[in-house]
C-alpha cells in the first residue's frame, strides 16, 4: 500500500537506509505497510461495532498493545498483534449478529397455546414487537440487546406457562382456568419475565422496608397529634405537622402496599408454578380430587397471600371441607399479614404467626367457613394477646376439656339478665378463646369446635333463635331438692342454690356439645338422644332445660322420671342426665310392656291359686288372691341387658337379641324358677297377711308352690325366663312423638363372618342395598339404625355424599355398580404415580425408622432393648431403601412392597392393613357416609363409610374418623350381623 | 263408711265395694268416691290406675325396703345401662312420705315408682273422672365425688377400633450384627 507522507516520515525513522541495510529496511517497511492494511480493516470493523458490545474494548486494548510495537519500531510483531486484533473484533461482530439472529429465530419460533387469554396473547405480541424493535440494527447496542433478551424472556416464559396450562387444561379446565387468571394478575404487577429468587427476597426486602417506614410514619403521626397546645401558634404548628405526617405516612402506605404487592405477586407467580406441578392443584395422580370451588379459590389467593395459600393447598386436600380452606385463605392471610396485632396493636403472646396461620388454616378445614369469620373479631379485640384465658388444664381428659371449654364459652354468651347476646365483646372473646387461642389450638377441641359453631348459627337463625330465647328467658332458678340442683352445680362445678342464670348457662353449655357416647355403654340411649339434638335441637334444648330446672325427665307419653344425677367425672351433666334418664324411663316403659304379658299369665295362674286355696280361705279367698296378684305385679320389674346374655339367646332360636331380666322390688336378678318360686311366697305371704305356719299360710304356701307355678310353667315364657326382643324400639318410642318402635330388617344375619375380599364386597353391597331399599319414602335425614345386639346409631340418609349416591337413575344396584364397583375396579387396577406411590410408602415407614432410632439411644430402655432396636433399624433402613417403589406400581404392589419392607422386622399383616388404610383415605373415591356411630368426642367423631378398596377394588365398610379423616377397616362381626331401621 | 277391698274381676284385679260392687277402673273409683279409708282408696286407686306405681301403705316398710336396696349398691360403680340403682338419682326424703289421706274429694299417697324403686306423690280427685297427678318427690344426691367409670366398663364399650402398635419379631439367633454397624 502507498504510505502518506506521515507514515513515510514515521517509517523513516526506523529505516537506517545504505545498501547495507536495503533488505532489512525493505522488510520493516513490507511489515508496516501490512500493519496499516489490518488496522484499517480492524477501525472499520470496529466502527460497526456498537460500543459496549461484549469483546470491543478488549480488542481495543490489544490494539493499543499492537501499536506499542509499531512505535517501538518492532513492525513484525505489530502486525501479528494487529492480525489478532482484527480477528477478535470480527469475531465480536460476528457474535453480536449471531446472537441477534438467534433471538430474532427464537422470538419467531414462539407460539402460545391455542386456549391463551387475550391477555396473555396481548403480553406475548407486545414482547415480540420490542424484540423486533430493539433487533432492527444488524449490530444492536447492548441496550438493545439486553432489552430484546429481556422480552425474549418474557414472551418464552408466557408460552411455557400457556403450555403447562394447556397440560393443565387438560386434566382439570377449572383449575387452568383460575391459573390463567391468577397469573395474569400477577403478570400485571411483576412485569413478567424469568422470576428469581434474588427477584422476590429483593422486592420482599423492600416491601418490609417500606411497612417498617409506614409504622415509623405511624409513630410521626401521633407524636404529632400528642402534640401539646399553648397557643393560637402551638395550635397552628400542631395542625401542620399532623399534615405532614398523615401525608407522608399516607404516601409510605400506597409505597408500601405497591411493594407487597409486588413481593407477593412475585412469589406467588412462583411458588403457584410449583404447586401446578404436582400435588392436589396439579390434576396429576390418583388422589381424591379436591372440589373445583376449592381449587378455584386457592389458586386465585396466590396472588395476595402466597405462602399461606401453599400451605392451604396441602392442608385443603386432606380436610373435611375444602372449600373453607381455600376461603380461609384471604382472611387468615390478612391477619398474617397484620401480625395478628390486636386493634390496638398488641402483638399476640408466644405465637410463631405462620405456624398459627396453618394451625387455624387446619381447624377450619374441620369446623367449616364460619370459623373464619369469626377470626378478625378475636384478634381485634385482643384474643391472643391474652394469657390463660382457656378454663381446662393440660392434664384434663378430652371429655372434660370440652366440657370446661363449653361452660366457659356459654358464660360469655349471656348477657347480665342471663338472655343471650351472641353479638357481644364477652361472647366473640369467650367462643373465640375456644376456638383461636394458642392454649386451645395446642390442645385442639375440632369436633367440639364445629359443633358449637352449628350451634351459633342455630341460635342466631330464626324461628330456633326466637324459640331458643323463649326457652331461656322461661329458665327458672333449679327447684330446690331436686335434681337440676345437682346437675347444674356438677356442671359449673359449684356448691350451694344455683340461679336462673347458672341454669341458663349450664344448659348452652350442653347445646355447644355434641351427643356422643360416653365411657359407659348406653348405645340404645345414645343414639336416639343424639339425633334429637341433631334433627331436633330446640327439642334437645328443652329437655336439658327440664333437666336442669326441674331436675326431671318427661317421655313422650308423659311419663315423668327423677333426672339420673349421678354422672361420670369430667363428663357433661345434662347430656349425660338426658341420655341415662332416658335409658332409666325407656327401661321403665319396657318393664311396663314386658308386665303385660306378665300380668296376663299372673292372672291365669292366680285363678288357679284362689281355687286352690277357696277351701281354707273360705270367703276371703277372692280378695286374697287379687292382693297377692297386686302385690306380684308390684314386686317384679324387669331390666334389659342387650349384650351379657347374648349366647344364652342364641339359644332360643332368636338369633343374638339381647334379653329382659326380672328384678325383685330389693334390685335383686330372678332368673331362675327356685328363686322366683321363693320370692312368689314371700309376696303371698305379705300381702295376704298370713303367717307362715298357719294353717291358712300354710295352705297359701302349697297353692303358690303347685297351683300358682305349675300354670306359669306352662307358659311360653315363665317371669324367670323373659323373652328376648330388642331395647333400640321401645328407646325411640319413649323419646319420639309417634313412634312405632318397629323395626324393619334390612338383611339377616350371616351365620359366619364374611372373611375373603370378595365375600365382604358381596356382603356390603347387601347391607348397603337392604338399608336403601327400605328406606321410607321421605326419610328424615338421620334413620334410626341397628345392628342387633351390638350397637344402635344412625343412618345418614340427609349426608352429601348419600345424596350424591342417591341421586340420578337406576336401581340401588345399578348405582352400586356404577358408583361404587367401577371406580374401585379402576382405582385397583390403575398404577399410582411414582411420586404419589413414594411419598405414601415414605409417610408410612420413615415413622417407624425414626422411632427404632430413638429406641436404639433412649436410656430409659434396657440395654437389650436399645440393642434390639439397632439391629432392627439396621434391617428396616435396608430394605425399606430396597423395598422403595422406582416406577408406577398399583395399589395392591405397592402394599405387597410395604409388606416385604418390614418383613424382617415387623408383623406384614399389620403394615399391609395400615397401608390399605392410608390407600383409602387418600385415594378411595367415593367414601360415601352410611352411618353416624355416636363415638366421639370434643377432638373427633366417627362414621361408617362405604368405600371402595384399592387393594382388591371391592366396595367395603370402614370406620372413619375426622378429623383427620382416617380409615379403619370394620370388622367383621359388624357384616355378620342382622341390619334393620327402626320407625 | 264403705268397705273398698281388692277382687279379681274377669280381665284381672278389680275394686269392689261392701264385697257387692265391682269397680273396673280408676274412672269408675273416682267416680262413685266411696266413702272409704284413704289406705283402701290408694290400694285400689295404684291397682286400677297407671301400672308401676304402687301405694306406699307403710312408709316405716318401704324405707326399710329402699335402704336395704341402696346398701347392696356398690358407690364404687358408675351408672350402667340395665342396672337400676336409686344412688344413680339421690337418696329420698323418708320423713316425707306419709300415709296416704283424703282431703275432701283429694286423695294423696306416696307410692313405689316398681321400676326404680323411688317414690312419687299420687294426687287423685274423687268424685269426677280425671287422670292422678303423679309426680318424683326430691331426691339427695349421696355424698362424694361422682364415682369414675373403671377400666373394666369404659373398655368394654363398643367403640372405634384402636391399634395396638407392633411388635419387633425377635432377632435371629444367628443374627450377631454389630451394634454400632449403623
Amino acid at each position: 500500500m502507498a504510505l502518506n507522507e506521515t507514515q513515510q516520515r514515521f517509517l523513516e525513522k526506523y529505516l537506517k537506509g545504505g545498501w547495507l541495510h536495503k533488505k532489512s529496511d525493505a522488510r520493516k517497511t513490507a511489515e508496516y505497510e501490512a500493519f496499516l492494511a489490518v488496522e484499517a480493516q480492524y477501525m472499520d470493523v470496529n466502527k460497526r461495532v456498537p460500543d459496549g458490545t461484549d469483546g470491543k474494548d478488549a480488542a481495543s486494548s490489544d490494539h493499543v498493545a499492537a501499536i506499542a510495537y509499531r512505535d517501538a519500531g518492532k513492525f513484525k510483531k505489530a502486525h501479528a498483534a494487529m492480525d489478532r486484533v482484527l480477528a477478535a473484533i470480527q469475531e465480536v461482530e460476528n457474535r453480536l449478529m449471531a446472537d441477534r439472529n438467534e433471538i430474532l429465530r427464537r422470538c419467531g419460533a414462539l407460539a402460545l397455546a391455542d386456549d391463551a387469554t387475550q391477555s396473555e396473547q396481548d403480553f406475548f405480541n407486545a414482547a415480540r414487537q420490542a424484540v423486533n424493535t430493539a433487533l432492527t440494527d444488524e449490530r444492536p447496542t447492548p441496550v438493545n440487546m439486553a432489552l430484546a433478551r429481556t422480552e425474549i424472556d418474557k414472551a418464552a416464559k408466557i408460552v411455557a406457562r400457556s403450555g403447562a396450562l394447556k397440560d393443565l387444561h387438560d386434566r382439570n379446565p377449572a383449575a387452568a382456568a383460575s391459573a390463567h387468571l391468577a397469573f395474569e394478575a400477577m403478570r400485571a404487577k411483576t412485569g413478567g419475565g424469568e422470576i428469581t429468587q434474588e427477584r422476590i427476597d429483593a422486592a420482599e426486602d423492600a416491601a418490609a422496608a417500606a411497612r417498617l417506614e409506614v409504622l415509623r410514619l405511624d409513630t410521626e403521626l401521633r407524636r404529632a397529634e400528642a402534640l401539646e397546645v399553648g397557643s393560637i401558634d402551638d395550635g397552628v404548628d400542631r395542625m401542620g405537622q399532623i399534615l405532614d405526617a398523615r401525608t407522608a405516612k399516607e404516601a409510605a402506605e400506597r409505597t408500601a402496599k405497591e411493594a407487597t404487592d409486588l413481593a407477593n405477586a412475585l412469589a406467588g407467580t412462583k411458588l403457584l408454578s410449583e404447586a401446578l406441578e404436582s400435588g392436589p392443584l396439579s390434576g396429576k395422580g390418583s388422589a381424591r380430587k379436591m372440589p373445583d370451588a376449592a381449587i378455584q379459590t386457592l389458586i386465585a389467593s396466590f396472588e395476595d397471600h402466597p405462602r399461606v395459600a401453599a400451605s392451604a393447598v396441602d392442608i385443603a386436600q386432606s380436610a373435611l371441607d375444602p372449600e373453607a380452606v381455600a376461603n380461609g385463605v384471604a382472611k387468615v392471610g390478612a391477619q398474617l399479614d397484620n401480625g395478628f396485632r390486636s386493634g390496638d396493636n398488641q402483638p399476640p403472646r408466644g405465637i410463631d404467626s405462620q405456624k398459627y396461620a396453618e394451625d387455624v388454616l387446619k381447624m377450619g378445614g374441620t369446623c367449616g367457613s364460619d370459623y373464619f369469620d369469626r377470626l378478625e373479631d378475636y384478634v381485634r379485640l385482643g384474643g391472643l394477646a391474652q394469657d390463660g384465658s382457656l378454663a381446662d388444664d393440660a392434664d384434663d381428659s378430652v371429655s372434660a376439656r370440652g366440657q370446661k371449654r363449653s361452660v366457659a364459652a356459654a358464660a360469655g354468651m349471656l348477657d347480665d339478665n342471663g338472655m343471650l347476646a351472641l353479638g357481644s365483646d364477652e361472647a366473640k372473646l369467650s367462643i373465640g378463646a375456644m376456638l383461636f387461642h394458642p392454649d386451645a389450638m395446642a390442645r385442639p377441641t375440632p369436633a367440639l369446635n364445629r359443633h358449637t359453631l352449628e350451634t351459633l348459627e342455630m341460635l342466631t337463625t330464626d324461628p330456633t333463635k326466637g324459640q331458643a330465647e323463649t326457652i331461656l328467658a322461661g329458665v327458672t332458678p333449679p327447684d330446690p331438692g331436686q335434681g337440676g340442683v345437682t346437675l347444674v352445680n356438677t356442671a359449673l362445678d359449684k356448691t350451694g342454690t344455683p340461679s336462673a342464670t347458672d341454669a341458663r348457662q349450664v344448659i348452652l353449655a350442653s347445646m355447644l356439645q355434641s351427643v356422643d357416647q360416653g365411657p359407659v355403654g348406653s348405645c340404645f340411649a345414645t343414639a336416639p338422644a343424639r339425633r334429637l339434638r341433631e334433627l331436633d335441637p330446640i327439642g334437645a334444648m328443652r329437655k336439658y332445660t327440664e333437666l336442669a330446672v326441674d331436675g326431671t325427665f318427661t317421655t313422650a307419653d308423659g311419663t315423668v322420671v327423677p333426672a339420673v344425677t349421678n354422672t361420670p367425672p369430667g363428663e357433661d351433666p345434662l347430656i349425660r342426665g338426658l341420655e341415662y334418664s332416658l335409658a332409666a324411663a325407656v327401661g321403665r316403659e319396657d318393664s311396663m310392656r314386658v308386665q303385660v304379658g306378665l300380668n296376663s299369665d299372673s292372672m291365669d295362674a292366680a285363678r288357679k291359686l284362689k281355687d286352690a286355696v277357696s277351701g281354707p280361705l273360705g270367703a276371703d279367698a277372692v280378695n286374697k288372691s287379687a292382693a297377692f296378684l297386686l302385690a306380684i305385679r308390684n314386686e317384679f320389674s324387669t331390666t334389659y341387658d342387650p349384650m351379657v346374655l347374648a349366647d344364652e339367646v342364641a339359644e332360643d332360636g332368636k338369633s343374638d337379641r339381647g334379653r329382659y331380666i326380672l328384678v325383685d322390688s330389693g334390685g335383686n336378678k330372678i332368673t331362675t324358677k327356685a328363686a322366683y318360686q321363693a320370692k312368689a311366697i314371700e309376696v303371698a305371704l305379705a300381702a295376704t297377711g298370713y303367717a307362715r305356719d298357719s294353717v291358712e299360710g300354710q295352705a297359701v304356701i302349697k297353692a303358690v308352690e303347685e297351683d300358682y307355678m305349675d300354670e306359669l310353667s306352662t307358659k311360653d315364657k315363665p317371669p324367670w325366663k323373659l323373652a328376648s326382643g330388642g331395647l333400640s324400639e321401645e328407646t325411640m318410642v319413649a323419646l319420639t312423638p309417634g313412634a312405632t318402635g318397629t323395626r324393619t330388617e334390612c338383611t339377616a344375619a350371616l351365620a359366619d363372618e364374611p372373611e375373603t375380599d370378595a365375600e365382604i364386597g358381596t356382603r356390603t353391597k347387601e347391607i348397603l342395598t337392604g338399608l336403601i331399599d327400605n328406606l321410607p319414602p321421605a326419610p328424615e335425614e338421620a334413620i334410626p339404625v341397628d345392628t342387633v345386639g351390638m350397637h344402635d346409631f344412625s343412618l345418614m340418609v340427609g349426608g352429601s355424599t348419600m345424596q350424591d349416591f342417591l341421586s340420578g337413575p337406576g336401581t340401588t344396584a345399578q348405582k352400586i355398580q356404577t358408583k361404587l364397583v367401577a371406580p374401585g375396579v379402576e382405582l385397583a387396577t390403575t398404577a399410582l404415580g411414582v411420586e404419589e406411590a413414594q411419598k405414601a410408602y415414605d409417610e408410612l415407614l420413615n415413622p417407624e425408622i425414626a422411632e427404632l432410632e430413638e429406641n436404639s439411644t433412649d436410656d430409659s430402655l434396657s440395654r437389650k432393648e436399645r440393642r434390639a432396636a439397632k439391629k432392627s433399624l439396621k434391617k428396616l433402613r435396608a430394605d425399606v431403601a430396597n423395598c422403595r417403589p422406582t416406577g408406577p406400581v398399583t395399589p395392591a404392589e405397592l402394599q405387597q412392597a410395604v409388606a416385604d419392607a418390614v418383613e424382617r422386622v415387623y408383623s406384614r399383616s399389620y403394615f399391609k392393613d395400615r397401608m390399605q388404610e392410608k390407600l383409602v383415605q387418600e385415594f378411595s373415591d367415593p367414601q360415601i357416609v352410611l352411618a353416624d356411630t355416636n363415638w366421639g368426642d370434643a377432638e373427633t367423631h366417627t362414621f361408617f363409610v362405604v368405600a371402595p378398596d384399592p387393594i382388591s377394588g371391592e366396595p367395603m365398610m370402614w370406620e372413619k374418623t375426622d378429623p383427620p379423616g382416617s380409615m379403619e377397616k370394620l370388622d367383621g362381626d359388624w357384616l355378620q350381623a342382622s341390619w334393620g331401621l327402626l320407625n | 263408711m264403705d268397705k273398698l277391698e281388692l277382687s279379681l274381676g274377669a280381665a284381672g284385679v278389680v275394686g269392689l265395694i261392701n264385697g257387692e260392687e265391682e269397680l273396673a277402673d280408676l274412672a269408675a273409683l273416682q267416680t262413685r268416691a266411696p266413702d272409704a279409708p284413704a289406705e283402701q282408696l290408694a290400694l285400689v286407686a295404684s291397682a286400677l290406675g297407671k301400672p308401676g306405681y304402687e301405694a306406699i301403705l307403710d312408709p316405716a316398710a318401704y324405707e326399710t325396703l329402699t335402704r336395704a336396696r341402696i346398701a347392696n349398691e356398690d358407690p364404687a360403680l358408675p351408672w350402667q345401662p340395665g342396672v337400676m340403682r336409686i344412688r344413680d338419682f339421690g337418696m329420698p326424703d323418708f320423713k316425707a312420705i306419709k300415709p296416704p289421706h283424703r282431703d275432701g274429694d283429694t286423695l294423696t299417697y306416696h307410692a313405689r315408682d316398681t321400676h326404680t324403686g323411688l317414690p312419687y306423690q299420687v294426687t287423685l280427685i274423687l268424685g269426677t273422672a280425671g287422670d292422678a297427678e303423679i309426680s318424683p318427690l326430691p331426691l339427695t344426691p349421696f355424698e362424694g365425688d361422682p364415682a369414675p367409670v373403671p377400666p373394666e366398663i369404659s373398655e368394654n364399650v363398643r367403640g372405634p377400633k384402636k391399634h395396638s402398635r407392633p411388635v419387633l419379631k425377635e432377632a435371629d439367633d444367628d443374627d450377631d450384627e454389630e451394634d454400632d454397624d449403623i
